[in-house]
């Protein structure tokens, strides 16, 4: 009996503490961290902070543990409640955001591990009225790794680079509403400007599809790209996205720049098996000089996995990048858009090795595609006297590197 | 009366005319595979759920996660104590919220998504065979409750109405 009353006791005291902590945790800042007495929170100012969604979406499922571990949404809801702390309207926003606020506030995370810490480091621009700097710096926070509670670290972590970031801005800005008006946007905010220029989220291949100079390539290499550079020989453009479809995985974009040359659609996209197909892509940047790469193989077969739609199987070998690019019959037709590969890691733990199983977009999906949203395409039709060279060269000419930024 | 139950009829017809009803969908779940998979594949909408289809463009992820309330957390560690003082004879005593999460993916990319929340206690010995998949019984009688929820919410998402619209346009309409 007095070892469950000591029991209880222990329970109800660390029940106690710990709740201390939680309601000291929101409201207190790191150790060394000080706001300026005078300074009122929240600031009456409105801001709107843009991390990249990349981040704020990651997670992972350690088999060990068994459930899943959540550093983007430890990161959204720390920064949340940190924004919520020190402003009177604040939001987490995209890039493409049109409401007006008074700072515009980019955050780039680091997440690192380190003795037995989780580490974030926070990149951060304020900007104000046009697209004016108005602070900019770095702030890292380390929190000791919690095994029990892992998403806990890293909201720890990310709670105190909030914190130490939000209280840079309100001492050093010292903002309020009429110094601050909200007028600025992150839409009217110039892409290049708030995305990480040095390290591109995503890489893949495109390929000019009319004179106009719009783009084709597979919708999953513009996944949520708040800037996508397309780059063609020494000359690079910027890009809008005209037409998505994550279900047939294929998306048009604009550069805005006339082509000289594009690639035209096989008449009824008739697939013959076992014909001579060249893909040109830009895999493995920047392990891989940025030329394109040509490789050649064959139609292997008109289906492609087991409830896969619209796809066949070609047998030319594709990397991390190829994506998009463009499957091209010795005619010069486009047959394909390269879409994905069979896995080699699960079919390795049954002791088999896939060799060159990918899989590309039928071209009578494209033409649906391109005729549902109104994109100009040519058409021709098989041409049988076709040879390498001419396959290659029509691939060659009209492919480009995809570079997706956020 | 007949009048009545023809009415009836006609509206529930209507009813199921006007309902999504999803192409091919491959089943991926973290936890209670056979149990949610079962409930989902019984409802119209989800007719097409297939646990075969790898190479599927549209994927329903059904997943899991703890999440541990402040209560518990000092409870739980309190209960671990007891629980390995008495060398598993006393069962470890856990609180905090279970969280079942349904998405939708196109091609890899989250459409749309739904988490249902709610906190269980849980005594876990850990010398006994654990049929509930670690929810505890009240834990998976509730995790299987939210397939309901789900659907329920998932039949009036236009995102989804507009993926089935956009599935028949491309490849007709499903079989299933």
């Amino acid at each position: 009996m007095r070892g469950l009353k000591v029991g209880s006791v222990v329970t109800a005291t660390l029940l106690v503490v710990t709740l201390l902590k939680v309601a000291h945790a929101a409201n207190t800042l790191p150790p060394g961290v000080t706001i300026p007495k005078d300074l009122k929170l929240p600031v009456d100012v409105s801001v709107a902070a843009y991390v990249p969604s990349h981040f704020r979406k990651e997670r992972f499922f350690p088999r060990d543990l068994g459930y899943w571990v959540e550093p983007g949404k430890a990161l959204d809801d720390s920064l949340g409640a940190v924004l919520k702390q020190f402003f009177t309207k604040a939001k987490l926003a995209g890039s493409d955001d049109s409401e007006p606020n008074g700072l515009l506030i980019v955050l780039h995370p680091k997440w690192d591990t380190e003795a037995g810490t989780i580490r974030l480091t926070f990149k951060y621009q304020v900007y104000g009225e046009k697209a004016a700097v108005l602070l900019e710096g770095e702030r890292v926070f380390a929190a000791p790794v919690k095994a029990m509670n892992l998403s806990k670290s890293f909201y720890n972590a990310a709670l105190g680079a909030s914190q130490l970031v939000a209280a840079e801005v309100v001492t050093k800005l010292r903002p309020d509403s009429a110094k601050y008006p909200a007028v600025n946007k992150l839409v009217d905010l110039d892409p290049k400007l708030i995305v990480d220029r040095e390290h591109p989220v995503a890489t893949g291949t495109g390929f000019f599809i009319n004179a106009a100079g719009q783009v084709m390539t597979a919708a999953h290499v513009l996944h949520d790209c708040a800037y996508t550079e397309v780059k063609r020989d020494e000359q690079t453009f910027g890009s809008r996205v005209v037409a998505s479809s994550l279900l047939l995985d294929l998306a048009v974009i604009d550069t805005g720049t006339p082509a000289t040359k594009f690639l035209p659609l096989r008449k009824d996209a008739e697939l013959f098996i076992g014909e001579p197909v060249a893909n040109v892509g830009f895999p493995l940047q920047p392990i891989l000089a940025a030329s394109p790469n040509l490789t050649r193989g064959n139609v292997s077969s008109r289906g492609a996995l087991t409830g896969s739609k619209g796809q066949f199987q070609f047998s030319a070998p594709i990397q991390p990048g190829s994506s998009g690019g463009p499957v091209v019959s010795d005619g010069g037709e486009l047959l394909g858009v390269t879409v994905s590969t069979l896995s080699a890691a699960p079919l390795l733990e049954q002791g088999a090795l896939p060799q060159n199983v990918n899989f590309a977009l039928d071209a009578k999906y494209a033409a649906m595609f391109l005729r549902k949203n109104s994109i100009a395409f040519t058409e021709v039709p098989a041409n049988p006297k076709g040879d390498m060279r001419l396959g290659n060269e029509a691939a060659l000419a009209t492919v480009v590197r995809l570079s997706c930024y956020q | 009366m007949k009048f009545r139950a023809a009415a009836i009829a006609l509206a529930f017809l209507a009813n199921v005319a006007g309902a999504t009803v999803l192409p091919p969908v491959a089943y991926n779940g973290s936890v209670a595979g056979d149990e949610l998979y079962t409930l989902l594949k019984a409802d119209p909408m989800f007719a097409g759920l297939s646990k075969d289809l790898v190479g599927c463009p549209i994927v329903l992820r059904v997943t899991h996660s703890f999440v541990m309330t402040a209560g518990g957390k000092a409870s739980g560690l309190a209960s671990a104590i007891w629980s390995g003082g008495t060398l598993g004879l006393l069962p470890v005593v856990t609180n905090n919220d279970l969280v079942i999460t349904y998405e939708v993916l196109v091609n890899g990319t989250v459409l749309t998504t739904y988490a249902y929340q709610r906190n269980f206690t849980r005594a876990v010995n850990i010398w006994a065979n654990d049929t509930t998949y670690g929810l505890g019984k009240d834990g998976l009688e509730w995790a299987k409750g939210t397939v309901t929820q789900f659907v329920a919410q998932a039949a009036k998402d236009p995102k989804l109405a507009d993926l089935a619209s956009e599935y028949q346009f491309y490849f007709g309409a499903p079989s299933n």
